[in-house]
């Protein structure tokens, strides 16, 4: 968080986090499109050449002032892959909250358990736990077939009962709820812990 | 104490006076270098303050990628041994080039400039511009507010409602 009272402002930033392809950039692009254009920036994506996500894609959007302070969200997604490690780790410097996109599909659980896992412990370099930590989880990808039920979804990824949302993040489903979700949690810990 | 060294600070709160005091301190680099552009931002890619030609920049944007960036060249850095990070990034465009150093551990100064301004006499002033912010820093009491003074109960109600509202749900 970073409060800069001359300007007025309180900017929070949050982090997409999940496996490859689980759908990161598609909630970001859905975001971008989906809101009036004075109250976001431009989409800045860092994709390879097979259009997957190398280093970051960053959002800021706003909202109109409240209590006198104008409230700015950066929005950031890290680049899924594995290999990407170092680069998920810079990107969660100064996160003030989390949404892990999960892919609903019944092959990608280890993906997704390898990445939860990878974000715990990103986060506790960072004096983090996902257990005192505001986070969400989406269960992207809801339209295809052979998903895994939600609540096997529930019993292996959201050991610590955080808000879920279900989502179909390629036709916007679920997407601003995600957020909406996420930017409340990440203003209820500040209300408790700051 | 704003958090100049050391490690990655939580939060950040920056007072107006210290504010007035670094757009000052980057009018002035500004001006003695003929630059078009300086920005300072915090190494978690918040944008706090710049000076110079605005239009030509999208702060946001720019602050991200220059924090991102920095982050990957101090990694890089120290895959070769070079413990203490490298001292500046420089960008050489074909009308514009890209300054970028890092003022203590927690915030950057991305500078532009005009192809015909040297390289080194923006050298000179990032490094003397860089030791003037960090003796505001070093000297700058932390806000005395706090962010609980503002986000209460009836702020995350506000804030849901103006969220509903731009998100039309």
């Amino acid at each position: 968080m970073f409060v800069n009272w001359a300007l007025q402002e309180v900017n929070l930033k949050i982090v997409y986090y999940g496996p490859g392809l689980s759908g990161k950039t598609t909630n970001l692009e859905f975001i971008y499109h989906k809101l009036d254009p004075s109250l976001r920036g431009d989409l800045i994506t860092l994709k390879t050449r097979e259009e997957r996500t190398l280093y970051f894609d960053f959002l800021q959007l706003e909202v109109g002032r409240i209590k006198g302070m104008k409230p700015k969200f950066n929005l950031y997604t890290i680049p899924g892959q594995v290999y990407y490690s170092y680069s998920r780790k810079i990107i969660l410097r100064g996160v003030d909250g989390v949404v892990f996109v999960a892919d609903s599909q019944a092959d990608r659980m280890t993906e997704n358990l390898d990445s939860l896992m990878d974000l715990e412990q990103n986060l506790i370099e960072n004096g983090h736990s996902l257990e005192n930590f505001p986070w969400v989880l989406q269960y992207n990808k809801r339209d295809l077939p052979r998903v895994i039920p939600i609540n096997e979804l529930n019993a292996k990824l959201n050991f610590h009962r955080v808000p879920v949302v279900e989502a179909v993040a390629s036709r916007g489903a679920g997407v601003m709820e995600t957020l909406k979700s996420a930017i409340q949690g990440v203003v209820g810990r500040v209300q408790k812990v700051i | 104490m704003l958090q100049l060294a050391e490690k990655p600070a939580e939060q950040f709160m920056l007072s107006t006076e210290t504010f007035n005091q670094v757009n000052d301190i980057l009018r002035d680099l500004v001006t003695s270098t003929r630059s078009d552009f300086a920005l300072f931002c915090d190494a978690n890619g918040n944008p706090i303050t710049h000076h110079g030609k605005q239009h030509v920049v999208n702060l946001s944007g720019l602050s991200a990628l220059a924090a991102g960036n920095f982050a990957a060249t101090a990694e890089m850095a120290r895959v070769i041994g070079e413990k203490e990070g490298f001292k500046f990034i420089f960008q050489e465009g074909d009308r514009r080039n890209l300054y970028l150093c890092n003022v203590g551990f927690n915030f950057l100064l991305a500078i532009i400039f005009d192809k015909a301004v040297a390289l080194g006499l923006v050298r000179i002033f990032a490094n003397k511009t860089v030791e003037n912010l960090k003796g505001v820093l070093d000297k700058a009491a932390q806000a005395e507010k706090k962010a609980s003074d503002f986000i209460d109960s009836e702020f995350g109600l506000l804030l849901g409602k103006e969220l509903d509202k731009s998100f039309s749900l």
